[in-house]
């Protein structure tokens, strides 16, 4: 094969690698994130999946379905983190301690806004996974009941239903904490 | 920090979501390559590790340094202060250090465990007299 021919294949390919990313990117990042409510973590799960996928593509390997193989890599490697020696010592950074990434610095006048992350964080860390991740592609992702439907594979009435659930249970806890009255049972229809 | 619910949890959950997201979104691993993450970059992670490395060469250096000294200084570094010519008190009796001529005193107590063993053993003892 001529040596142009080859530049224009990888760049091609590049290009395909590209399209993928901002296509798959912040799906993976939600399903990381709905896992451990980190989201450094959630971000380094998605660059290693994707690099996975660069070098699978590089190996010469024909992957049928990226999305797919993608998400099923970002969740074997964050159920990977979960046997780590670092979450085993239940290690954490002192950023996600706070509740807070402290990354994103907020201005000073908004520690009430704050405060309610902090208790939000927390409070999601309690709820099952399925609720998390539903939550995360419902409000990190602002995907609609028939696309989570198609993603998660369900029919649409059962991600109207899940939806519903993981909400009121998010209002029963941060009720329980005193700071919130519990969200009526379809309140989430709302936004559809 | 009481929202009416659903619309205030709804906009909490947004919020909050999408607080959690970096924004701009990171590019492609790969075209990061001249760009490393922030993770990556956390200025202060690879100077410490120097430093830290430094510090524990010179400690490391001054502890040999340390049992070098001590080492001469226990043996031939230094002359030895002159010992006590003090001999061992023996109440008159031979001494019983290597090169001399020691013996044990007469009637004493392997005379007497001699003497026992010569008769057959030390005596019985009699449960008897013992309440």
């Amino acid at each position: 094969m001529p040596q142009g021919d080859a530049k224009n294949a990888a760049s091609r390919r590049r290009e395909e690698f590209e399209a993928l990313y901002q296509q798959h990117s912040r799906e993976v990042w939600a399903l990381a994130y709905a896992r451990w409510t980190d989201s450094d973590l959630a971000l380094d799960v998605t660059q290693e999946a994707f690099m996975r996928l660069w070098k699978q593509w590089e190996a010469g390997e024909d992957i049928q379905n990226p999305r797919a193989w993608l998400l099923r890599v970002a969740r074997n490697l964050a159920e990977d983190y979960a046997k780590s020696a670092f979450r085993r010592n239940g290690t954490q950074a002192p950023e996600l301690l706070s509740g807070i990434r402290s990354s994103q610095p907020m201005p000073s006048d908004d520690l009430e806004r704050r405060e309610q992350f902090a208790l939000l964080r927390a409070v999601l860390e309690e709820l099952p996974p399925a609720d998390r991740e539903i939550l995360t592609l419902r409000y990190a992702l602002d995907y609609d009941a028939n696309t989570i439907a198609e993603r998660l594979e369900i029919a649409v009435t059962a991600v109207h239903m899940r939806l519903s659930r993981a909400r009121q249970r998010l209002a029963e806890k941060l009720s329980s904490h005193g700071d919130f009255a519990p969200a009526p049972a379809d309140g989430e229809t709302n936004r559809q | 920090m009481t929202p009416n619910p659903p619309d205030d949890l709804d906009r909490l959950l947004s919020d909050f979501f999408k607080a959690q997201m970096k924004n701009p979104w990171p590019n492609a691993p790969l075209a990061q390559s001249a760009e490393p993450s922030e993770r990556a970059t956390r200025p202060a992670a690879p100077p410490a590790r120097r430093d830290g490395t430094v510090r524990a060469k010179v400690t490391l250096a001054a502890s040999f340094a340390l049992l070098l000294g001590t080492a001469f200084y226990m043996s031939d570094g230094y002359a030895p202060a002159p010992r006590p010519n003090v001999q061992p008190a023996t109440n008159g009796a031979p001494s019983l250090f290597h090169g001399s001529d020691a013996k044990a005193p007469k009637g004493g107590v392997l005379d007497t465990i001699g003497k026992d063993k010569a008769n057959g053993g030390a005596p019985k003892m009699d449960p008897s007299n013992f309440e």
